[in-house]
């Protein structure tokens, strides 16, 4: 049974099931209206109760976890997108993608916070930097350089080419 | 037909300007690109450029991003036949055969044969375009927001569950982009609705980090850390090598408008598409073949037939998103997203108030195509080159384009902060096995679907029996209606016989 609730497909059924309830509880503070004359809280209510039940339908026809380990080899439409996203030539995998997943958040995150006070130059090489400690084999000059090299591509690209209102430096 | 004739010649005087042409030539050449680099996707890299659409004229716009997205088709399948990795998920089926003839040697033949057969695909679809637009259009003009209404349910259920593994997790992703889609200030009633008291949600989600967040960030997760072990020899890509035998051409030329065929019919349908109708091709051919044992051994048949599909279809997919203003897929969502921006609503308006946009589009198609047949066979080398340009280079750049896109709509660091969060929720559904293409759909849809449906309702004076009581708009919903009942059909045969060989297989033991 504890097998059955960690499925993939479970957690994402039951994700589905929190969003659509937490949707419909929003909307409920909303104006329903009448049938005739919707309010602002008919529509969100509704695709809220159906976002909820289509969750439940998710758990109900998710897939055991015997079959859920198994990995699909047949190529077809359903598999095809994660063929042209996660397999390399020799289908070897990259490193860990939480590693991954925290160091490009981190370089998007640190160039929000300091776009507006270091400007371009300055703020791209070290989202450069930040984006690629999501690969263990990258070296440091390699990237500063490559960092450096879109400071000056997007300066000139975004700034100059295209006249964009943006600090180039601090 | 005058009507018609009329349109290709304002067409060709705007997309002969010097404007257009090179903004048809970026978005081609750029699409290309995309489609060869594995891992980067058509619809990430239009997301990635909308930001640039903001600061251009309207037509030229459009022209860009849809040069894109055929483009990348055109690309997608050098990546498939050289490296066996399907550059866009289109074009994965182009692996099966097109990766065996490289095996053999004939790389050049393969690559030769799928841009003749993109371009016959292309060009047949983009006439399908042109000479059925019109129609359409007609039959639009008398469609009232009821049959607007239904024509979205068909649209989002068939684009949710036909391409996608889980029809429930499908249309799931529907509904939250839907509900997505109402975020900010409601236009009728003026409540702000899921705003949480932020100012700065008034205005509703900010797409492009949305579509980036979603689409890019988890490919660049997917992908960052990956060594590319194949690297292709460009010189052994000769002229020569290249030109077809005489069989190869009489096996393709079939296979070829066949696969038009399927392609024109699957794109324009809503939902379907040129993943649908590659795969619907290289089925055909197998099956009309002679000898279906040589299909995945490098038959000419099987790559020549759904690159036509996958290129006709993406062609007519422009026919509902511009007469009816309906998109049938994601990126066509996204291309419908870059009009409304420019202040140009897609639907039967278009083509009487705009001819000019919707004629210089179409023509630029046929430019795009052929700069795209230029591209792809005499400067084929250039395209196999970048193939070996290493990924540590390239996804760190595409993490700094996506953040100065987002950051140069409206200079906000907010915006910004946003595509963490949706690249963050993107990571999670992708690991879920949630296809978010769906979710941007109906995040589109989303504000449009509620206003017809309203304005329904207030028609009926409340009665849902109108959206079945008018012939069309109960045809669109018996035609929703029937693909969900065969979903049904499909899974529970499907149940039972796994049931039964299961059963067989206890017995036997």
């Amino acid at each position: 049974m504890l097998q059955r609730l960690t499925t993939r497909d479970t957690l994402g059924g039951l994700l589905m099931i929190a969003l659509g309830l937490a949707a419909a509880v929003i909307g409920r503070g909303y104006d329903l209206g009448t049938l005739r004359q919707m309010g602002a809280g008919w529509f969100p209510v509704a695709l809220g109760v159906l976002l909820a039940a289509l969750g439940l339908g998710v758990i109900l026809t998710g897939r055991p976890v015997q079959d859920a380990l198994a990995p699909d080899t047949a190529l077809t439409p359903e598999t095809a997108d994660r063929t042209a996203l996660q397999t390399d030539g020799d289908g070897s995998a990259g490193p860990s993608p939480l590693r991954s997943l925290f160091f490009v958040l981190a370089s998007i995150g640190a160039f929000a916070l300091l776009i507006p006070v270091l400007g371009l130059i300055l703020t791209v090489p070290i989202s450069v930097a930040l984006a690629s400690m999501a690969d263990p084999k990258s070296r440091p000059v390699p990237v500063l350089l490559l960092g450096l090299g879109l400071a000056a591509l997007t300066s000139a690209i975004f700034v100059l080419g295209l006249g964009l209102q943006m600090d180039l430096l601090p | 037909m005058m009507e018609i004739l009329n349109g290709l010649s304002l067409g060709l005087s705007v997309a002969f300007s010097v404007s257009t042409l090179f903004y048809c030539f970026v978005g081609v050449a750029v699409g290309t690109l995309v489609g060869v680099l594995p891992g980067l996707g058509g619809l990430a890299t239009i997301a990635m450029l909308m930001p640039l659409t903001y600061h251009v004229a309207a037509v030229d716009a459009l022209v860009m991003l849809s040069g894109i997205y055929y483009g990348a088709a055109y690309g997608g399948s050098t990546a498939s036949i050289l490296l066996n990795l399907p550059g866009t998920a289109n074009t994965a089926v182009t692996c099966l055969d097109g990766y065996p003839m490289t095996k053999q040697g004939r790389a050049g033949v393969a690559l030769f044969m799928t841009t003749i057969a993109s371009f016959v695909g292309a060009f047949i679809g983009l006439v399908a375009l042109v000479g059925f637009a019109p129609y359409l259009l007609a039959a639009a003009r008398s469609f009232s927001s009821q049959e607007y209404f239904s024509l979205m349910v068909l649209g989002l259920i068939a684009a949710s569950v036909l391409s996608t593994a889980s029809p429930f997790k499908g249309l799931a992703m529907v509904t939250l982009g839907l509900i997505l889609g109402l975020v900010g200030t409601d236009i009728t009633s003026g409540t702000n609705r899921f705003t949480f008291g932020s100012l700065r949600l008034y205005d509703g989600l900010n797409l492009v980090a949305l579509a980036m967040g979603m689409f890019g960030v988890p490919e660049l997760i997917a992908n960052a850390g990956r060594v590319r072990s194949n690297i292709v020899d460009s010189k052994s890509i000769t002229w020569r090598s290249m030109w077809p035998t005489r069989d190869d051409w009489k096996r393709s030329t079939n296979p070829m408008l066949r696969g038009t065929g399927i392609g024109a019919v699957l794109g324009a349908l809503p939902g379907t598409g040129g993943l649908l109708a590659s795969f619907m091709s290289y089925a055909v051919e197998k099956r009309v073949a002679k000898d279906p044992s040589r299909f995945g051994n490098g038959a000419i048949e099987g790559i020549a037939g759904p690159e036509a599909a996958n290129n006709a279809a993406i062609q007519t997919a422009f026919i509902p998103t511009l007469t009816l203003g309906i998109p049938g897929d994601a990126v066509m969502a996204l291309m419908m997203a870059a009009m409304i921006i420019q202040g140009i609503v897609p639907g039967p308006g278009l083509m009487t108030q705009q001819p000019e946009l919707f004629w210089g589009v179409c023509v630029s198609f046929l430019i795009g195509n052929i700069m795209l047949l230029i591209l792809n066979i005499p400067l084929i080398g250039v395209w196999v080159k970048i193939l070996a340009v290493p990924y540590w280079m390239l996804f760190p750049a595409v993490v700094i384009f996506i953040c100065v896109g987002v950051y140069s709509i409206n200079y906000s660091t907010f915006d910004v902060f946003w595509v963490m969060i949706f690249g963050f929720l993107g990571y999670l559904l992708a690991v879920l096995k949630f296809e978010v293409a769906p979710l941007l759909l109906g995040f589109i849809l989303g504000p449009l679907m509620e206003e017809h449906l309203r304005r329904s309702m207030l028609l009926s004076r409340g009665s849902f029996s109108t959206f079945v009581e008018r012939p069309i708009s109960a045809s669109f919903l018996a035609a929703a209606a029937l693909i969900l009942l065969w979903l049904a059909y499909a899974s529970l045969r499907g149940r039972a016989r796994a049931r039964a060989a299961k059963q067989h297989a206890a017995l036997s033991e």
